[in-house]
Formats: C-alpha cells, sequence, structure tokens
C-alpha cells in the first residue's frame, strides 16, 4: 500500500484549509470526516436528500462558506466520509516513516498509510454536570444548533439556554427563527465580565463583523421579548421522564442565592452552552504531547510554530490546538499545511515562510480576540463546584456520582493521576473513554489533592477512540488473510 | 531524612502486599513508587486466577519439570489465600472463583490436556477432565469447535483495579507509609544499612512525593517488569526483563461467559467482570518503543495482535461477534529468564530482597506474604528456595562490589 501524503482527520475549516494548499501544491491528499460532507460543526450541511432553504444565510458565514465551496470543487483532494478514525497502528516495519491509521467506515474496518497526518477533529461541548442533566430535553447547545443548522429542525417547543459563552446567543437566535420558543438565555457571570471586551477597542474594531453579528442577535432577541440574564443560571433540572421545568438561582458574588429565591422556568428543552473540550484523543494517543487549559478546552495538543505537534510527520490544526473558533482553524489549517510541504521537501524554507507572513498576521489579530473570548466566556470554578453537587452523576457512561467519586478520593489517599483515578472508579472507561468526564475529573482531583492539573496528567487515550464492532474487524482480518 | 526497618521499592501488587504483611509482623515499612500505586502490569493485568499451568509454562515443560513440582503446594496455599482475602482485606474485591476451563480444539491439543492432567493431579491438583457432551452442559456459550477442556473449580478472576489498592489502605491502617512520584534513583550499602535517595517523577503526589532520602535494614524490590533497572542501582543483575502485552475489552454485555477460559494450543484468556464487560487476553505482544526507559505508558498495541486475539477469541466463543470492542490496551509485564518468579534474599547484597516475576497477579498475594515472612523471620511457611535469586548467581559473579 502506497502510502498518501497527507492524510487530514476532520473536514472542517482547518482540515479544507490544509487539503486546498496541500493539493495546490502536489500533494494527494485524504480528508476523513465521521460526517457526509465537508463543512465540520461550523458548517453543519443538510443531508443529500434534504433540501434547506436559506441554509446558514448570515454574513458572518460567508467566508467559510466560500472556503466550502473551493473545497468541495476541488476533485484533486479525496474525501473519505462517515468514517471514523479508530486509532494510530504501530508502524510499518518496510516503511516506518509513515504512519499508519485504523480507520472505520460504511465498509468495515480499514487501514491507511500515510507520509504525514494532521488532525484537525475539532471540539465538542462541555457537558456540565448538575442535579438533573440526564433528563431527557437536557442537551448541549452545540448539539441543538447542529440539529438547526443542518435541517432547520426545532427539536421541542419551549427552549432555555444557560452558561456563559456567547454562543448560546447565537443558537437562542436560531431556535427562535426556527420556530421554537425561547423562555430565557442565561448567562452565570455577570454582565460586567463580557463587558471586559470593552477595554481593548482597537481588537474591537478589527472584529467589528462579530460583534455585529452578537449585536444583531442580541437586538433581534430583545426584540422577541426573550430575557437575557445576567449572574444567573439554571441549578437544577426537573420532571419525570422528560424535562419539564429548570430551577434558576441567581448569583450574588459568584454564590448561588439561597433556595427560598429560586424560580422554576417551565420547558421542554434545555440548553446547555459553558465551553466547549477539544477532541484531542487521537494525537494523544499517538503519543502527541498536550498542556492543560481549563478555558480552551482541557487537554489541547501542544505544537510549535508550524503547528508540528511533538510526534515526527504528527500536526494538529484548530480546535484540537485549543479553541478559539473557525477563522483561528482555518488559518491553522494553511500553516499546517505549509509544514508538510516544507518537511516533505516541496517548498524550501524561505518559500514556507514567505506564503506563511501573511497566515500568521491573520492569526495574530485572529487569536487575541479568541483568547479575550475564552477568557470572559468560562464562569469561576466556583460556579461549577457548586453545580457538581454529591449526588449529581459525574460519569453517564458508568453511572459515577460526584459524591462516589470524592469518597473513592477520601478513601485512597494515594490516587493523584487521572489515570489512577479511571483505574480505582471507571471514571473514564465506558463508552465515552472519558471524553465527557475527563474535564471535570482533572480539576476535582487537582481540587482535592491541591496539585495542579498537569500532574494529575490526561487520561492514557485508548484504541479504538471509539467502540468499533468486532465482527468488522474479524472480516478486515480474513480479507487479509 | 525518612528511617524504616524496610524500603519497598515498587507501588504494584506484590509491593502493597508486602507492605500489608510486613507491617502485620511488626516492620516499619515506607512504600517508594515512581509513579503511582497500580500503574503498571498490576492494575492493568486482566486479573485472570489460574492456578492450572499456563500455557505459557506448558510451552517449557520439560526444561522446568522439577521447578513445576514446586508450584503445586503454592498453588494450594495460593487458593487458600484467595478464598480469604475480601475478608482479610474489608472490601469488595470482584472476586469470582467459579471455577476455568483450559480448552481444547484439536486431536493433538486434547493429547496435551490429557498429559497435562495426568501430571498436574499426579502433583496433587484438583482438576476435572471434561468431554465434549460434558462441556456443551457446563459452557454452552463455546463454539462446537471446541472437543474437550480441562475444568479447575477453584480458577476465576479478581479486579486487578481494586486489590492492590485495598492492599494499600490496610497496609496503610496498620502504619505504613506511602511516597508516590518517587523515583528511587540511589541505592548505598552503609555500615550497617541501606541508603536509598528519591528524586520527583512528573505525574505525582505533590504532598510526600519527590527528592528525599531514606535510612533502612532491608530493602525489598518488588519493582517488577523495571526489577532489573532497581537491581542495577545496587549492583547486581535481575535476569527479568519488560514484555509489553496488548489486551482487549468489549463493551458491557448481558452474562454470556461464566468462566475464566483459557486454551491449550492457542494464545487466549477471556472473561466476563461484573459490569459485563468481556475482557480478552493471552499473551498477544505489544511494541515497547523506549525499553531503555520506565514506566510503562509507552507501550502501543500492535493491530496483528489486536486481530489475532479478537480472531482466536471470536472462534472459540462466537457470540463474541455481536459486540463492539470498547477498547484495547497495553501493559508492560517482567518475564524472568527461566519464566519462574525471582523470590529471596540476593546472595551477593546483604538484607536485600526481590519478588517479582512470576505470575504476578495470581501468585502475588501469596509471593508478598511469603516474602514477607522470609524478611520478617528468615524462614517461611512454604519451601521457596527454588525461586531464589541464588539460581542466577553466576551473573553476578563479577557484580558483588560494584554497588558498594
Amino acid at each position: 500500500m502506497r502510502p498518501v501524503d497527507l492524510a487530514i482527520v476532520g473536514a472542517g475549516p482547518a482540515g479544507m484549509a490544509a487539503a486546498l494548499t496541500a493539493v495546490a501544491h502536489g500533494l494527494r491528499v485524504v480528508v476523513i470526516d465521521e460526517q457526509q460532507q465537508a463543512g465540520g460543526q461550523i458548517l453543519r450541511q443538510p443531508p443529500a436528500a434534504i433540501r434547506v432553504r436559506n441554509w446558514l444565510r448570515d454574513r458572518v458565514y460567508r467566508r467559510q462558506q466560500q472556503l466550502l465551496q473551493r473545497a468541495q470543487q476541488d476533485s484533486r483532494i479525496e474525501w473519505c466520509w462517515q468514517t471514523t478514525v479508530l486509532g494510530f497502528l504501530d508502524r510499518d516495519p518496510h516503511d516506518p516513516a509513515s504512519q499508519r491509521l485504523w480507520l472505520h467506515g460504511p465498509g468495515g474496518t480499514s487501514e491507511l498509510a500515510a507520509r504525514s497526518v494532521l488532525v484537525a477533529a475539532g471540539c465538542h461541548d462541555l457537558a456540565v454536570p448538575f442535579p438533573g442533566w440526564n433528563l431527557p430535553g437536557v442537551m448541549a447547545a452545540g448539539g441543538l444548533q447542529a440539529m438547526v443548522k443542518s435541517q432547520q429542525l426545532v427539536p421541542g417547543e419551549r427552549f432555555v439556554f444557560a452558561g456563559s459563552h456567547p454562543l448560546q446567543l447565537i443558537v437562542a437566535d436560531q431556535i427562535r427563527r426556527g420556530g421554537g420558543e425561547v423562555a430565557a438565555v442565561l448567562f452565570a457571570q455577570p454582565l460586567g465580565a463580557m463587558l471586559g471586551v470593552r477595554k481593548r477597542p482597537l481588537l474591537m474594531l478589527r472584529h467589528l463583523g462579530k460583534l455585529l453579528h452578537i449585536g444583531g442577535v442580541m437586538w433581534r432577541l430583545w426584540r422577541a421579548g426573550i430575557p437575557v440574564r445576567f449572574g444567573s443560571t439554571v441549578v437544577a433540572a426537573e420532571g419525570e421522564r422528560q424535562l419539564a421545568a429548570v430551577r434558576v438561582a441567581r448569583l450574588r458574588d459568584g454564590v448561588f442565592e439561597p433556595e427560598q429565591t429560586r424560580e422554576d422556568i417551565a420547558c421542554d428543552h434545555l440548553g446547555v452552552c459553558y465551553s466547549f473540550l477539544v477532541a484531542s484523543e487521537l494525537p494523544r494517543q499517538a503519543g502527541a504531547a498536550v498542556s492543560w487549559s481549563a478555558e480552551r478546552g482541557g487537554w489541547i495538543v501542544d505544537v510549535d510554530g508550524w503547528q508540528r505537534s511533538s510526534v515526527a510527520g504528527l500536526y494538529a490544526a484548530g480546535e484540537t490546538t485549543g479553541v478559539a473558533g473557525a477563522d483561528v482553524a482555518r488559518e491553522e489549517g494553511e500553516l499546517a499545511a505549509l509544514a508538510v510541504l516544507q518537511d516533505q521537501g516541496v517548498l524550501d524554507a524561505a518559500q514556507a515562510e514567505k506564503l506563511a507572513a501573511p497566515v500568521r498576521r491573520r492569526l495574530s489579530s485572529l487569536g487575541e480576540f479568541a483568547a479575550v473570548l475564552a477568557q470572559i466566556s468560562l464562569p469561576p470554578w466556583g460556579v461549577f463546584e457548586q453545580l457538581l453537587t454529591d449526588s449529581t452523576t459525574l460519569c453517564k457512561c458508568q453511572g459515577i456520582s460526584v459524591g462516589e467519586f470524592g469518597g473513592l478520593l477520601q478513601e485512597h489517599s494515594t490516587i493523584a493521576t487521572a489515570n489512577s483515578a479511571k483505574l480505582r472508579s471507571r471514571t473514564g472507561m465506558g463508552l465515552c473513554q472519558g471524553r465527557y468526564c475527563g474535564y471535570f475529573v482533572t480539576r476535582l482531583l487537582a481540587r482535592h489533592n491541591e496539585i495542579s492539573a498537569a500532574e494529575v496528567g490526561p487520561f492514557s487515550a485508548r484504541s479504538p477512540v471509539k467502540p468499533v464492532p468486532i465482527a468488522d474487524i474479524l472480516a478486515r482480518e480474513r480479507e487479509l488473510g | 531524612m525518612h528511617s524504616c526497618d524496610v524500603a519497598i521499592i515498587g507501588g504494584g501488587l506484590i509491593g502493597c502486599a508486602a507492605a500489608f504483611y510486613l507491617t502485620r509482623l511488626g516492620k516499619r515499612v515506607i512504600v517508594l513508587e515512581s509513579d503511582a500505586l497500580n500503574g503498571g502490569a498490576s492494575g492493568r493485568n486482566a486479573g485472570s486466577l489460574h492456578f492450572q499451568l499456563e500455557y505459557r509454562l506448558l510451552e517449557y515443560q520439560e526444561q522446568l519439570q522439577d521447578h513445576i513440582a514446586h508450584l503445586v503446594p503454592f498453588t494450594r496455599r495460593a487458593i487458600e489465600q484467595w478464598r480469604g482475602l475480601e475478608t482479610l482485606l474489608g472490601e469488595d474485591l470482584e472476586l469470582v472463583m467459579h471455577g476455568g476451563i483450559m480448552v481444547a480444539e484439536t486431536a493433538d491439543q486434547l493429547q496435551r490436556l490429557q498429559q497435562k492432567y495426568e501430571f498436574e493431579t499426579r502433583h496433587g491438583m484438583q482438576l476435572e477432565l471434561l468431554s465434549r457432551s460434558e462441556l456443551r452442559a457446563r459452557a454452552p456459550y463455546l463454539d462446537d469447535r471446541v472437543q474437550g477442556a480441562l475444568y479447575c473449580a477453584d480458577e476465576g478472576h479478581c479486579n486487578p483495579r481494586y486489590l492492590t489498592l485495598a492492599y494499600a489502605r490496610a497496609a496503610q491502617r496498620l502504619g505504613a507509609v506511602f511516597h508516590t512520584g518517587s523515583r528511587v534513583h540511589s541505592v548505598q550499602r552503609l555500615r550497617h544499612e541501606w541508603a536509598l535517595a528519591t528524586v520527583a517523577s512528573v505525574a505525582g503526589d505533590a504532598e510526600h512525593g519527590g527528592r528525599a532520602d531514606y535510612r533502612c535494614d532491608t530493602i525489598l524490590n518488588a519493582a517488577g517488569a523495571w526489577a532489573a533497572d532497581v537491581g542495577r542501582l545496587a549492583g547486581v543483575h535481575l535476569p527479568i526483563f519488560p514484555v509489553g502485552l496488548t489486551m482487549n475489552v468489549t463493551e458491557e454485555a448481558p452474562p454470556l461467559v461464566g468462566h475464566l477460559v483459557q486454551h491449550v494450543g492457542r494464545r487466549l484468556s477471556m472473561k466476563q467482570v461484573r459490569e459485563g464487560n468481556l475482557l480478552i487476553g493471552g499473551g498477544w505482544s505489544a511494541r515497547l518503543p523506549e525499553l531503555t526507559g520506565t514506566g510503562s505508558a509507552a507501550a502501543r498495541p500492535l493491530y496483528r495482535s489486536v486481530c489475532g486475539n479478537l480472531a482466536t477469541a471470536a472462534e472459540v466463543v462466537p457470540a463474541l461477534r455481536k459486540l463492539h470492542l470498547l477498547r484495547t490496551w497495553t501493559g508492560v509485564t517482567g518475564v524472568t529468564a527461566d519464566q519462574l518468579p525471582l523470590l529471596g534474599e540476593v546472595p551477593q547484597l546483604p538484607r536485600y530482597f526481590v519478588a517479582a516475576g512470576g505470575s504476578g497477579f495470581t501468585f502475588g498475594p501469596t509471593y508478598a506474604e511469603l516474602i514477607s515472612q522470609l524478611i520478617a523471620a528468615g524462614e517461611t511457611a512454604y519451601p521457596i528456595a527454588p525461586f531464589s535469586p541464588a539460581r542466577f548467581s553466576h551473573i553476578n559473579m563479577f557484580m558483588r562490589e560494584a554497588g558498594h
């Protein structure tokens, strides 16, 4: 099997930009994605069988849509849809310089050899545990958005949004325009914290488009009579088998106000929107170094100025290296492709540097904005700490509560690392492999032992990173003889 | 400066269990672990309690004939010990001893089972040779290709993620001290005692771990796959080698496999744990890219191992085909030059003991109890001389002064 020059995991903005740059210089590129089409989460497309009028008509998506069109029309890019990368396999002894990816798609499992691999696997919503969060009807705002964006499907009637990230305003507006009723949008942090950005007038001016978009959204929500409140959040989801109401508490100096002042808001869906976690399990499984960032998505992949990870031939771009949004992802994708071209000897250092210069200029301004956004969007740990009551489920896969987990830490004073906690408690051993609970396991452990997240470390990422039918593996085994 | 009677190097099953037995015998114990407790083979093995002779030993049956005879009293002691372990430690360890079968698919394998049965029963093991029809009745989950099996009623499994920590906790209650995140980097023999020094490793317990000095009367090297590295710090060679192994685990499934399943002629071990996951292994290798480094995190599964292991398992238990593979993982185990444990005092070094290798999980509690007796009282309830590191003294002929 001759290796492809570049395998790209993820067909979002970073993956598309990297693919376009790489094929333009003659590389053979395969892009692998779990969806049926390109675009990633930001430009989640309707399924081929469904026509959606006015799909993502907002101006703010225009630049990304141009990228999508260019990528889709470029016949040199090979796409591999509905395919999950299960992990990095051991290298082929006859070709030790190449990486081998383990894939699972509609045709079963297969292997793909690539001289270089770019992981641009994006991010997912941070699922914050709080009492009742596993009731049907409680959803991640990003999950709701995926439905509205791709199919204009509004999966309920009356919605509440709660969290701390401005994205929830956009999703609330999309739900409203899709015909859903939005009862309230709640921000845990005070308005003052959100307005921290006004102290950076130049930065604001450079990103006027995005701010105007948010401003427009706010204006539409206000005109529709939808309350947007700051300094309050949902502290419990209530209902028999389905969400019926959420309990809302105001925060004073970061502390939930007492029980008697709390208020119930009737709703059938709650969109939770605090923050995002990066999908770094593939690079971690490959052995790439990561660093902790509570604001930028948990364990983010360490990269140099060219998006190279610590593993030779493995690159990372976009949210995988720290949540910063689609515009940053696109630039990082291009930079990664330039690094690959340089490392494979297609471009010399001077040529690559010249092509990278404008990308770096755009990145520096975009990165600054993303950093400010990340900072104002995450509430202080105290908010989470109050939500994570003892009876709250910490790990959904294994049904382990915050209290049970804390009890184990009390009983076993030697548990300090995420891996030792995983071994004793089963958090991170279920179907999601710790994708959801890992963030809080890390922070709870660091808190309990008064150590840094770096000392706690991530769960070891194991392949397959997502469950795979054994029958498919065996079919492939027979095929290979 | 910390001082104790026994410094145990290695916070795996043997180290933590020895800490428990030694404190019970009145010794002041400090356990020095470079990473986290139970982070190596002790916490990553599949938790089989295999009391029949294993596949890996059968392969070398002729060379090991004499030594294997010594394993039988060991095995009897181990069975007795396992039966009382949950009571002793006061914890649920997900311990089941519902019986285990070693299956055969071919006439040749059946013949080997027959020989094995005769050999082991001659040495006093209680085993039952099951015909095909008897096997059908007891283990309906097996494929028709399975022709017969050797049944051992005491076999089963225990949760390796719990056992070591349960020992550590019980030892802690008796006064044993655990320093995790503490890598031993120097071992010096002084006039009448040992001096050890540790450095902090990356992942660790900020409160206790890190750079420190220790003085002790006795050292117990319980560093498992890395016992040779630890031995070299004191100037001796211990012939134990790290071997990377791959394990597979399925999603949770309804009760299907009630026994510990092993194979007499193929690399397979399988069991279903309480939550319903099936653990599948049996000695399929993993890649160890950095053999020189310590710590087992670097082992990577081999694709051929994953596929080969699953194919073998699905041929024996066809219902596996309907399940999802949830995860593969790797661990590093220590295999000695002759496969038997290193258990005893190192002749070249006064008051320096080793307990590593062998069947580290199944016999771990027994190794730990016996080495503790040897350290505390100078004798053991069962003979362990055949497992003494003295059998490898020839490789230390020119080493004995090196550590001084």
